[in-house]
């Protein structure tokens, strides 16, 4: 840090024309992104910064003389350009961050409550010698923790206009944008932390120097601590430690969390699915007015079955994207998530990833796409992809179709023990086999291409408290815009597509019959694909028609039913999941004539989709959530490869182990 | 649960008196309520330099709010949660209850 903390040129004074920058900047949980709600209200977007999956929000405010544009950095302890969130928040302050203009103010938030921490950062943020603003934010809480602070003299000890604010309830606020409007015509903040003897010692290892400026810093803010802190009265044990007693303690700990996600879980799966209903219904109302205004031809097809169903998988997942990131808002916001990170990396660690990794591997449960987006809690970019790397191996809703037809058709509903039912068991049976595959493959992972050093569990509890409405539904709302805008347009081509690969070239009627939708679909170009790699299915036992289905469910697992359902000409409307099971146990091979389809068979497809990623969603998201162009692309593609060698791998040695066991047998 | 309750008072107000440690120890080792000055952190030079900037320095001052589950300290105000080998690389001095 100290030699990064060399003056910095003057930027030129404010010209009318160009919006002021400003950047916020100070630790974890000191109520930043709060402040940043409060200073922008509803104008802001989120982005990454370039190259890096480092998130950076911004917004922008006017006053009377002119636009704002605020820009709010990662939380961070110091600036030492150690993990990538602190590399990027230096890298902004120096206006050496490529594709961020350079600031004009930075705007220092402290927590007025955690004061001689905050100011650690900010005696390096000062020590870059540009116009800076102090936020000395939830001073409402001084007197409840019997404090005092002189904020007049610490703007004498710091140099700097010190603005106190209430972020959550938006007081001083005004004054804080008054603040950093006058913030470039005002001296810039000459730190000198002095204490030159210290300097001159005996020059030695670098882990030394550093910890002598650590000394050097904590022992100037020390002195500035005694002249502008009073504390009433020392702090007593207060409830937050009785409540951390229960939610740390070893065995009530990770109940508890257990019990919380048990609840975001059965809330993703079971609240969200009225609402993906409801949108599915609109999507389907739309089609039927379509239908009705348009003549049937290639136009209609193309709108109804190739725009509005591209449309309808994607605006699917929205209520479970919501609901997931409202559970995460809460449990960040409300300081729980810090605690759970702490009682589960014990869980986690000898697996290889971070105790927050949890979080985004229960979701996979409900959907991969809303968990690879949570894996942004995690800090650590190895720990972090290895969780986004397994997640999509967590069985996810949109596998439970496929499971519930093969395992309806094939496996007899007949009672294990008494009580549990074998079809049950089997359900239960992928599930684990899921489970279990993602956190192997999770180690694997971390102990090859994604190995780093051991981190030494070190986390901040931030005091709890009631989390904003506001934020929280900003949060949430920034999302599902993110999505919306990144993965709809990639996912609404690729089912244009789709239905482009299943529509053309058109089947020639044969003997002047109409063309029925297998003839269509077994001609088209992606019936062509289907019997193409026919040759590479049938060492799994399988034909062209689970070929095509398996080709079709590429872009989305549950597809895989609706196309089988085309092939047997059983429609594809909903409740024909019992005679499209009774179809396919009916069906003969044509030339030895006896049953097509086995349990057996039935049970390696099943496998094959537990372990598959056949899911244009997830790539989609894998690919933007992994640094997007060519990186983000090879991390994709790693994960679609080992995933699909995976599936072919289970299904080839559960039949043939199958067959060499003698389970061969028709149904 | 309601027992879980009573053992940590009692356990809480029984660790005071009994604890007594001459010199230096590893912060691991330092029971619930006490205060300690840090007199070093042999830790690889990453984790001391997280540590020192939340707080946890060379002449630093800590309390010791929590040993049950981890190691939860007082570190100016704010709370630092840290795993039990992180805790006994870092030496303090016991200063009083």
């Amino acid at each position: 840090m100290t030699a990064a903390a060399g003056p910095v040129p003057a930027p030129p004074p404010r010209p009318t024309t160009r919006p002021l920058r400003v950047a916020l900047v100070g630790n974890p949980n000191c109520g930043k992104s709060t402040l940043f709600n409060a200073l922008t209200g509803r104008r802001q977007r989120v982005a990454n910064f370039p190259g890096v999956t480092v998130e950076r929000a911004e917004g922008e405010y006017r006053t009377e003389n002119g636009a704002v544009e605020v820009v709010d950095l990662p939380g961070t302890y110091s600036l030492s350009p150690e993990s990538p969130d602190e590399a990027i928040a230096l890298d902004v302050l120096l206006g050496r961050a490529t594709g961020v203009p350079p600031l004009d103010v930075i705007v220092i938030v402290a927590d007025a409550e955690n004061l001689e921490r905050n100011l650690y950062l900010a005696t390096e943020v000062l020590e870059l010698g540009r116009p800076t603003v102090i936020a000395l934010n939830r001073v409402d809480r001084l007197e409840r923790a019997g404090l005092q602070i002189d904020v007049v003299e610490l703007i004498h000890e710091l140099g700097v206009v010190v603005v106190p604010v209430v972020a959550t309830r938006g007081e001083g606020i005004d004054r804080l944008r008054h603040a950093i409007d006058r913030a470039v015509s005002l001296p810039r903040p000459a730190l000198a932390l002095d204490e030159s003897g210290e300097a001159a010692a005996a020059p030695d290892s670098a882990h030394a120097a550093a910890d002598r400026d650590a000394q050097r810093r904590y022992r100037w803010i020390a002195r500035v601590a005694e002249r502008t802190i009073t504390r009433r009265a020392p702090r007593a044990a207060s409830w937050s430690d009785r409540v951390d007693a229960v939610v740390l303690h070893k065995v009530w700990g990770p109940l508890i969390f257990l019990g919380l996600m048990l609840l975001v879980f059965q809330a993703m799966f079971s609240w969200a699915q009225p609402l993906a209903d409801g949108i599915q219904a609109l999507v389907a109302l739309t089609g039927a007015g379509v239908r009705a205004a348009i003549p049937p031809g290639e136009l209609r097809s193309l709108i109804v079955d190739g725009a509005l169903g591209g449309v309808g998988s994607v605006l699917v997942f929205l209520p479970q994207i919501a609901i997931l990131f409202l559970f995460i808002g809460i449990l960040e916001d409300s300081g729980y998530m810090a605690r759970a990170a702490f009682v589960m990396d014990r869980y986690m660690r000898p697996l290889g990833l971070h105790g927050k990794s949890f979080i985004p591997l229960i979701s996979g449960y409900a959907c991969a796409v809303p968990a690879i987006m949570s894996t942004r809690t995690i800090q650590q970019p190895k720990e972090r992809l290895a969780t986004i790397m397994v997640v999509p191996l967590m069985s996810c809703s949109a596998r439970l179709p496929v499971y519930t037809l093969l395992v309806a058709a094939f496996v007899p509903a007949v009672a294990v023990g008494g009580v549990l039912s074998l079809q049950g068991l089997t359900m239960l049976g992928m599930y684990l086999m899921g489970t279990v595959a993602a956190l192997l493959a999770a180690a694997v992972f971390r102990r090859t291409l994604l190995r780093s050093e051991t981190r030494a569990l070190i986390i901040e509890l931030p005091p709890y408290a009631v989390p904003s409405v506001r934020v929280l539904g900003n949060s949430v709302w920034q999302r599902v815009r993110l999505f919306l805008r990144r993965a709809g347009t990639v996912i609404f081509s690729i089912s244009i597509l789709l239905w482009g690969l299943a529509t053309y070239p058109r089947a020639t009627p044969v003997d002047g019959r109409p063309v029925t939708q297998e003839q269509q679909l077994s001609q088209s170009a992606l019936g062509t694909l289907g019997h193409a790699i026919a040759p590479a299915v049938r060492p799994l036992g399988y034909d062209w028609k689970i070929g095509v289905s398996m080709v079709a469910s590429f872009a989305a697992r549950e597809v895989f039913v609706s196309t089988m359902g085309t092939i047997y000409g059983v429609g594809h409307e909903g409740d024909d999941t019992k005679a499209l099971g009774q179809r396919l146990r009916q069906e003969r091979d044509p030339v030895t004539g006896r049953p097509a389809y086995t349990p057996l068979m039935a049970i390696g497809l099943m496998a094959f989709y537990v372990f598959a990623l056949m899911c244009t969603s997830t790539v989609t998201m894998t690919h933007k959530e992994t640094g997007g162009g060519w990186t983000g692309a090879r991390w994709a593609a790693l994960q679609f490869t080992y995933m699909l060698v995976l599936a072919y791998g289970a299904a080839f040695l559960i039949y043939h182990g199958g067959l060499a066991l003698g389970f061969g047998g028709g149904a | 649960m309601l027992n879980f309750w009573k053992r940590r008072r009692r356990a809480v107000n029984a660790s005071s008196p009994g604890f007594n440690c001459p010199g230096d120890c590893p912060l691991a080792s330092c029971p619930i309520g006490y205060c300690a000055l840090v007199v070093g952190l042999s830790c690889p030079a990453h984790e001391a330099r997280r540590l020192r900037t939340l707080g946890v320095f060379e002449g630093a001052r800590v309390n010791i709010v929590d040993t049950r589950s981890g190691i939860l300290l007082d570190v100016r105000g704010s709370r630092l949660a840290l795993d039990v080998s992180v805790a006994r690389s870092i030496r303090v001095r016991p200063l009083a209850a």
